[in-house]
């Protein structure tokens, strides 16, 4: 609850410098441009509330928020671009593996390539192409965000499974509870990675002003639950990746009239 | 059109009558809302930047006081008539949901003696 008061606000009383760059170290969670527009004034806002309640130095939960909003605003367009391009090389690293056969080191480091990163990285480029269109705010893009890459790493363990299960059964060793394992955990990645999409197509249906909640909320759901396994087994090679990571990084790349418009983030 | 999220709604209930800076609109909002809004700063910044992308708040001067920035938020001629459209809407689903209230209700299951 906000107190009330004078609806001017405090007086012209200043914080000490000490305490007052408490507040002052919330602004680096934002891009520059964007705290070169909006910063000064989010700091008073800041100052103000902090006085009124009296406090010297930021709650939890306002430094939680600047986290989360300040982190979401970086995801942009030149963000997708250069997530973009990072996904396409670790997609690329990983083909030479798929084309020689997993062996040995490599049973590990494809999935962390072609499971985690490379997909991990395509999509915080599509995150942050809704993000740019404000289909999503910045905190639920950092939502979005943290459940995409949790589904990715949760697969990457997945994968890790079923490689080192191969491995095994050329071996003659028994692999059951490595497969059973293997469907557990796949299981985890596609509930994650469908939610994650359930939360993108909410937020679009919204935009579009297509539905109530709980219309949005079920569609976003039957969609993530189809989308999300076969997402899921097109990383068994990063050919996908591949072709999604081409396609975003021309979607993103850099334009002249975008550098034209007043920097929102940088 | 969609719909107003409940933060945007506050938000623009309080520049409907004037014009309000980032600790006024926090203030505001919580005691128009009886508190079921509690924005925090970070979040209000965001919504208010959404706001003002899509036409509906422009931001309205700054003043400097006590060495801290104050920006002015106003409503902008859409944002008034999506906030009344928005209103307009509400005020239909609770007449629909008054009348409804007031109509006889048919006995309880327990009323009737069913077990």
């Amino acid at each position: 609850m906000i107190p009330g008061g004078d609806p001017h606000g405090p007086g012209p009383d200043r914080l000490p410098p000490a305490q007052e760059a408490r507040f002052r170290r919330l602004l680096r969670w934002y891009p520059r441009g964007w705290r070169a527009h909006h910063g000064e004034a989010l700091l008073g806002t800041l100052l103000d509330l902090a006085e009124h309640e009296g406090r010297t130095s930021p709650s939890a939960g306002e430094g939680f928020a600047a986290a989360v909003n300040g982190l979401g605003t970086r995801l942009d367009r030149r963000f997708a671009f250069w997530s973009a391009l990072a996904a396409l090389a670790a997609g690329l690293t990983a083909i030479p593996m798929v084309a020689d056969g997993l062996r040995g080191a490599e049973n590990l480091a494809y999935p962390a390539l072609a499971v985690l990163l490379a997909p991990g990285l395509a999509a915080t480029a599509v995150i942050g192409h809704v993000r740019q269109a404000r289909i999503v705010s910045p905190a639920r893009a950092m939502l979005i965000l943290a459940l995409a890459w949790a589904a990715l790493a949760v697969a990457a363990v997945a994968q890790a499974l079923w490689v080192v299960g191969f491995d095994m059964a050329d071996a003659g060793l028994p692999t059951t509870g490595l497969i059973a394992g293997f469907w557990q955990v796949f299981g985890v990645a596609v509930v994650l990675g469908a939610v994650a999409i359930a939360a993108v197509i909410e937020a679009m249906m919204m935009r579009a002003g297509v539905g109530g909640r709980p219309v949005r909320v079920l569609t976003g759901g039957v969609i993530g639950a189809v989308a999300a396994p076969a997402i899921g087994l097109s990383l068994i090679t990063p050919v996908a990746v591949l072709f999604v990571s081409i396609a975003l990084a021309i979607s993103a790349r850099p334009r002249r009239e975008a550098a034209a418009q007043p920097p929102a983030s940088a | 059109m969609p719909p107003l999220t409940p933060a945007s709604f506050w938000i623009l209930t309080a520049l409907a009558a004037r014009r309000r800076h980032g600790y006024d609109i926090l203030r505001e909002t919580a005691d128009a809302s009886a508190g079921r809004v509690a924005l925090k700063v970070a979040t209000l910044y965001a919504a208010l930047e959404r706001l003002e992308a899509e036409g509906l708040v422009r931001p309205d001067g700054e003043e400097v006081v006590g060495g801290r920035t104050r920006r002015y938020f106003a409503l902008t001629p859409e944002g008034g008539e999506r906030l009344a459209a928005e209103a307009d809407a509400m005020a239909a689903a609770a007449r629909v949901a008054r009348a409804r209230l007031a109509s006889p209700r048919p006995a309880t299951g327990h009323a009737m003696g069913i077990a």
